[in-house]
């Protein structure tokens, strides 16, 4: 039986069965027309409809979007810092006189007397001004107020958002911070810069031999010519424990001039 | 079928496709002019049902045209596209079967009209009487068994292929085919018979 029926199944797949041929006869069922010209139509719709795929302008829209917007982002980032180096180069600009009392801002001439009635360091600055008919006034004001103004809104700045958020905190830690340094930076330009107008018009000084004036000067210290006129000076108006003072000081900085020869040669 | 042959066939299949994939609608429609008639015959045998048949046949080919891009020229183009007219006919059972999917055109067919004494059949009578006699036991066949002998009178696909496309061993095809192949041939035999006996009359 089974070998009848493997004989049956070799002779259908060789084609030499009648069941094949009268299935082949039954062969004349069709597909609707209407059925094939939909899917012909939906076959070269998906083919047109690729460029729409493809389309996807949304997603591209978007990212064009997002790089104007990181440009944009970018170039206020930029002005933000540039505005920063601004406020940087106002602050350094205004350094010179930062360092100054309100008290000497509103009256430089009584402050640069005081000064001149005061010892050491302080004379020197009061002699240097009065020596060099320094009008404080003229130097000081104009940039001082100003930079008064900017250290004061800086420290109100601080101060106001100390008080805020954590995050404000940081920020007025950094604005103090900046007033600090502009503070301390701007003490030290302000001393060079009156050190080195010093030197400058003390050596003006020598070279015009006018040593009477020179030993007025609060630098004359460093420089051994005015320095001897001053010792002089006091030897002369019998001021003995100043001019003592003076020698004492003198020799301790130029240990291999002799004063007393020095002082005959002057 | 040669081996080369079919290679050829395969190519140019394969080629069409992958040529409608890239925007050839002309290709498509040389695909499709060729293997709509024996897919859409599987499901009507399949189904007895021509809506639902038309159905599913114009599901297959929406499926054919939304995978475009990720057809791969390694199977046949036929196995590949019975393949997804298999599942999508085994999905179809899946489903609960309303009155009307059960309804079929072959029960509207008279069972066998050379059974009545009384009709005296012509030779082309006769010859009509065998096909529907055919559609009758092949819808009367088991789904796999009917399936098999479908794909391979109408896709022409070989006992390998079969098996490929039903997700079968070719063991089990064969087996199918064997049985689907005897009962056929089994009724038409009947048929014959009857009529030698009504001619005898």
């Amino acid at each position: 039986m089974k070998d009848s029926d493997d004989k049956i199944l070799q002779d259908y797949l060789k084609g030499n069965d009648e069941v094949s041929a009268t299935y082949q006869s039954l062969q004349d069922e069709k597909s609707s027309v209407a059925l094939d010209e939909f899917i012909l139509r939906a076959a070269r719709d998906a083919v047109t409809d690729k460029p729409i795929k493809q389309k996807r302008i949304p997603a591209q829209a978007y990212s064009v979007a997002a790089s104007i917007c990181v440009a944009v982002l970018a170039g206020a980032l930029f002005l933000n810092n540039e505005s920063e180096l601004t406020r940087n180069e106002i602050e350094a600009f205004t350094i010179p006189v930062l360092d100054m009392p309100v008290s000497e801002m509103l009256s430089a001439d009584d402050a640069v007397a005081a000064l001149q009635s005061d010892t050491d360091a302080n004379i020197n600055t009061g002699a240097v001004a009065e020596a060099l008919d320094l009008n404080a006034n003229r130097i000081a004001l104009p940039a001082p107020q100003f930079q008064i103004e900017v250290a004061e809104s800086l420290e109100e700045t601080a101060t106001g958002a100390a008080f805020s958020t954590n995050d404000n905190m940081v920020e007025a830690e950094t604005a103090m911070r900046r007033v600090e340094e502009v503070i301390v930076t701007a003490e030290v330009r302000e001393t060079e810069e009156l050190e080195a107008r010093s030197s400058e018009e003390l050596l003006e000084l020598v070279e015009t031999a006018d040593l009477s004036q020179a030993i007025q000067f609060p630098g004359y210290r460093q420089n051994t010519n005015t320095w001897l006129a001053e010792i002089q000076r006091l030897t002369q108006a019998g001021n003995a424990m100043e001019l003592a003072e003076e020698r004492r000081l003198f020799a301790q900085n130029y240990p291999n001039i002799d004063i007393d020869s020095a002082l005959i040669e002057l | 079928m040669s081996l080369l042959s079919f290679q050829k066939t395969v190519d140019k299949d394969g080629q069409l496709m992958q040529a409608y994939a890239k925007g050839d609608s002309s290709a498509f429609e040389e695909l499709y002019r060729k293997h709509k008639d024996p897919l859409y015959r599987f499901f009507l045998r399949q189904c007895g049902n021509q809506a639902l048949a038309e159905e599913l046949y114009q599901e297959v080919w929406l499926r054919v045209i939304k995978a475009r891009e990720n057809y791969e020229l390694k199977a046949k183009f036929t196995t590949w596209l019975y393949r997804i007219a298999h599942n999508i006919l085994v999905d179809h059972f899946r489903k609960p079967q309303t009155e009307t999917d059960e309804e079929t055109d072959a029960e509207n067919i008279p069972d066998n009209a050379a059974n009545d004494p009384e009709v005296i059949l012509s030779g082309q009578e006769k010859i009509e009487c065998f096909r529907v006699q055919l559609r009758v036991q092949l819808k009367k066949l088991p789904k796999e068994q009917s399936e098999v002998f479908l794909l391979k009178e109408e896709a022409g696909l070989s006992l390998e292929e079969i098996a490929l496309t039903v997700g079968e061993s070719k063991e089990t095809v064969k087996s199918r085919l064997r049985y689907a192949v005897k009962k056929l041939r089994q009724s038409l035999r009947n048929e014959n018979t009857k009529e030698n006996v009504m001619g005898d009359l």
